[in-house]
């Protein structure tokens, strides 16, 4: 039996609790910049799939707001089929949906049938090939690859990815992030608001990222990465260490700490990773809120159960922006110590960890009762 | 007796190339729905970027076995639903070619199916379509000429899970030719393209707005021919005037039936009100006649707008639609009028719907029909009728009207303008004379002229000569007239330089305003 992502009160516990507020506090953010005349709606990037959940209670707290043709043309997102693309539309229409595989568009690599469509614009007839199958879907991908680079920035940023960030069968450090990678640097571009004005550049963007923990046969070179990160605080701040052993229960090392508790090592060191990608590219997570980690048990018939970690942070552009940097120019002091603070905090906020116990379960049923109601204004059809 | 056979490659040609328009394959499939007994048809775009279409309803749905017939050989050979059968909603079968399900083809090589009846087994298919199929064809190749068949490409079964299916059919184009994207795209950044709104009736009032559709694009484009074309009711019984298509739309509303693209919920898109000219309307009652030995029926309506070109132009001329269908679009040549109507016939509008007769009249594509069929004659000659005497004679009437009024007000004002240039001038109050008085001087030769008195009251009594007796364009006639006054006026001053300067002060002033 299929999980029911949408209407799973722990899943929507951190909808409601974590992806919310963060969504308001950005808005918010926007506004406090705007002048009155350039109030510009919040551009926001999901893998909200079929139901959409995530951009309709967006819609019902009035974070989102469709243009005045009754559009959500501020939200992106992304779903395997056309299939899916389409029933997704459906429920948020005018929602600009790309259909195909994220990570494939996003690194765009080097086509091995060797047709290589080359051009500012990839959908013109092809001169050196015949119309067919494959020529035209290389020249889709294309098309969406630099579609998909035409949206960004976004002030929101939901990677929802429902799967392992590591893959075993991927070499290091693995597709998922070099896509972040990209899509990071790709936060750097300018935009024009739908009412227009000037070319603007966004000075911060929010994320939420959710993975599973594992997989369990990760490969050793992922384990020596993560490894890496957190022997690597460990070596650079000692007032670390006390800290590690008491969150840790004793243990003093980080291999042990990986044979004996993994989970614990992977909450510990995969938001390093995610911290790393985002320095590299310009960005560091804003320390005053720092990261916030929810996790949770998926438990299905006939599966194994699994464990699932959702993230939320506030993330800030580094200035003076790399453009405007000399070469080598290091890391400047504020994102130094925002990284530390960030790091400490990991190793002293414990995630919050979501129970069916510990969840008020009417008013998520309520608010979750209340999306749906939203839903049926757009497709009334849904439940059929 | 050798016989006349036609090979299955035409067939297989018309299998990639039968519409002329996104919409008209679209439509087909929409006809396909409706005949399915669907109430609602959904189709995406995926607009603004426009990587896949798919158009999906909740009818009747077809099973695995009539997939594997149409797919085996049915293409184009459907058996045709009786023309007398009743659908739900007393709906009239629309009927079809039955290679509406591959018209998505000239779009897109490849599409998913995905059916589930409401009774039997339902089914998913994968469905490719050869690439570069007409160079096959002109070569023979062997992989797609066979002895009897011709194939067109291939099909596979996907997994099915009835539970995660509505009932219905769907299908989800996978290859949409990269032309078609890129033409859709760029049409969203023409200078005049705004954002469709989701309510239809304000779309159409942005429609109404431009001179031709194709300002607004290729989206906007597919939206109005699809509305235009397809059996949905109109935003209401009053978008036309003189309850035009009150019990049309009663009954197309009788249908249920819903075509909804992109969330945006389709009626034809006609509004015509409020138009400061008014409108010359002709409502056809249903006309029913027999052409060898089959009927043809049908109703409508014929409308100018008076004095107003109709915008968009593409609402331009008469439709037919045959069992609600619109038969291509509106036809500007009014089915080849053959009278030269002027700017009256940009202000044309008009719909015939068919409710028997005139399939034979088809063309293959759907879109138009063979000029010399004798059902199609029948209804030519009727409109064309109607067209003569009762909309373009009663509309040159209303023009006239309109143009004497307009030459009236016109006349008086300019009238009470050359009374105020006089009055200004004399401080006295002036008034126009009809009693004709001629200069005796100039009586023989019976050039007009102006006679002026001064009455007791502090008046000043100007004698007009009749316009018509002035030898010159009827259009400056009124001109003459006023010039000769003020020239009298003049005359009245003792010296030869004042006269001048009078003349030319008051000529001044009268041009000044007429």
């Amino acid at each position: 039996m299929a999980i029911d992502y949408e209407r799973d009160l722990l899943k929507h516990h951190v909808r409601a609790n974590a992806w919310l507020p963060l969504c308001q506090n950005r808005l918010r953010r926007i506004r406090s910049n705007d002048t009155l005349r350039q109030k510009r709606r919040l551009r926001y990037f999901t893998f909200c799939a079929v139901g959409a959940m995530d951009v309709l209670m967006l819609d019902v707290a009035k974070v989102i707001k469709p243009s005045k043709a009754g559009r959500f043309d501020t939200v992106v997102f992304f779903d395997k089929t056309n299939e899916l693309v389409q029933k997704t539309q459906q429920r948020i229409p005018g929602a600009i949906g790309f259909p195909g595989d994220f990570v494939k568009v996003v690194l765009l690599d080097d086509p091995d049938d060797g047709i290589v469509i080359a051009g500012q614009d990839s959908l013109l007839p092809q001169t050196n090939y015949d119309d067919d199958h494959r020529v035209r879907q290389r020249q889709i991908l294309v098309a969406q690859h630099q579609g998909f680079i035409r949206q960004f920035p976004f002030d929101v940023i939901n990677l929802d990815l429902e799967e392992f960030l590591f893959k075993p069968s991927e070499t290091l450090p693995g597709r998922v992030i070099n896509a972040m990678r990209r899509v990071f640097e790709w936060q750097g571009r300018s935009f024009v608001a739908p009412q227009g004005g000037s070319e603007q550049y966004i000075d911060g963007f929010s994320l939420m990222f959710t993975t599973r923990i594992g997989p369990e046969n990760i490969s050793a070179e992922y384990l020596n990465m993560l490894r890496g990160y957190v022997d690597e605080n460990l070596r650079q701040d000692t007032t670390l260490l006390p800290l590690f052993q008491e969150r840790t229960g004793g243990i003093d090392n980080v291999a042990t700490l990986q044979q004996e508790n993994f989970e614990l090592f992977f909450l510990l060191a995969m938001p390093k990773v995610l911290s790393s990608v985002l320095i590299e590219t310009d960005w560091y997570i804003d320390p005053v809120s720092g990261i916030t980690i929810y996790e949770f048990e998926r438990t299905t018939p006939n599966v194994e159960p699994y464990r699932m970690l959702h993230l939320v942070m506030d993330v800030k552009r580094q200035l003076p922006i790399r453009n405007y940097r000399p070469p080598r120019a290091g890391l400047a002091p504020e994102v130094q110590q925002a990284y530390q603070a960030v790091v400490h905090q990991i190793f002293t906020r414990g995630e919050q960890r979501v129970t069916i116990e510990n969840i008020d379960r009417a008013r998520l049923q309520a608010h979750l009762d209340r999306i749906i109601e939203q839903r049926r204004l757009y497709c009334p059809d849904q439940d059929q | 007796m050798p016989k006349i056979l036609v090979h299955e490659k035409a067939l297989a040609h018309l299998s990639r190339g039968l519409y002329r328009s996104p919409a008209s394959a679209l439509r087909e499939l929409v006809s396909n729905s409706w005949d399915a007994n669907a109430t609602e048809v959904r189709i995406g775009t995926n607009y603004p970027l426009f990587y896949q279409l798919s158009v999906a309803d909740n009818g009747d749905g077809f099973t695995r076995k009539e997939f594997e017939k149409i797919m085996g050989g049915g293409i184009g050979n459907s058996t045709k639903r009786s023309e007398t059968e009743k659908l739900k909603y007393g709906r009239p079968v629309i009927g079809r070619l039955g290679i509406g399900m591959l018209g998505i083809a000239q779009i897109c090589g490849s599409f998913i199916v995905t059916s589930k009846p409401r009774k039997g087994q339902g089914f998913r298919a994968r469905v490719k379509l050869f690439d570069l199929l007409r160079e096959k064809l002109d070569s023979n190749d062997e992989l797609v000429i066979k002895t009897e068949e011709v194939d067109v490409g291939e099909y596979f079964w996907e997994e099915y899970d009835e539970s995660s299916v509505e009932y219905g059919t769907s299908i989800t184009s996978e290859d949409v030719h990269p032309t078609f994207i890129r033409s859709f795209q760029n049409s969203l950044k023409f200078e005049s393209f705004k954002e469709p709104p989701l309510d239809w009736e304000k779309a159409v009032k942005i429609v109404s707005g431009v001179h031709s559709l194709q300002e607004l694009g290729d989206y906007w484009r597919l939206l109005w021919e699809l509305a235009a074309s397809c059996p949905v009711p109109y935003i209401s019984d009053n978008v036309l005037p003189n309850k035009l298509i009150g019990n049309i739309n009663k009954k197309l509303k009788s249908y249920h039936f819903r075509v909804v693209i992109d969330g945006i919920d389709l009626k034809k898109p006609v509004y015509l009100k409020n138009n400061p000219g008014g409108y010359t309307t002709y409502s056809i009652e249903e006309q029913s006649k027999t052409i060898y030995g089959k009927s043809v029926d049908f109703e409508g309506y014929l409308l100018v707008q008076e004095g107003t070109q109709l915008h968009p132009d593409e609402l331009r001329g008469i439709m037919i639609r045959v069992r609600n269908i619109g038969i291509g679009y509106y036809d500007q040549t009014m089915l080849d009028y053959r009278f030269n109507e002027g700017p009256r016939s940009r202000w044309l509008t008009g719909e015939i719907y068919v409710n028997r007769g005139l399939e034979n009249a088809l063309n293959i594509d759907r879109d138009s029909f063979n000029r010399f069929h004798p059902e199609f004659r029948y209804v030519q000659e009727f409109i064309h009728e109607k067209l003569r005497s009762k909309i373009f004679a009663v509309s040159y009437r209303k023009i006239e009207e309109r143009s004497n009024k307009k030459k009236e007000t016109v006349s008086k004002t300019r009238s009470a303008h050359l009374k105020n240039v006089i009055s200004e001038h004399t401080s006295l109050k002036v008034n126009f004379s009809k009693t004709i008085t001629r200069d005796k001087s100039h009586n023989e030769t019976k050039i007009p002229s102006v006679a002026i008195r001064e009455s007791k009251s502090q008046e000043i009594i100007v004698d007009l000569p009749k316009e018509d007796t002035l030898k010159t364009k009827k259009s400056y006639r009124q001109l003459a007239v006023a010039i000769l006054a003020i020239f009298e006026i003049a005359l009245r001053e003792k010296e030869l330089p004042k006269k001048r300067e009078v003349f030319s002060e008051l000529l001044l002033k009268l041009l000044e305003e007429w």
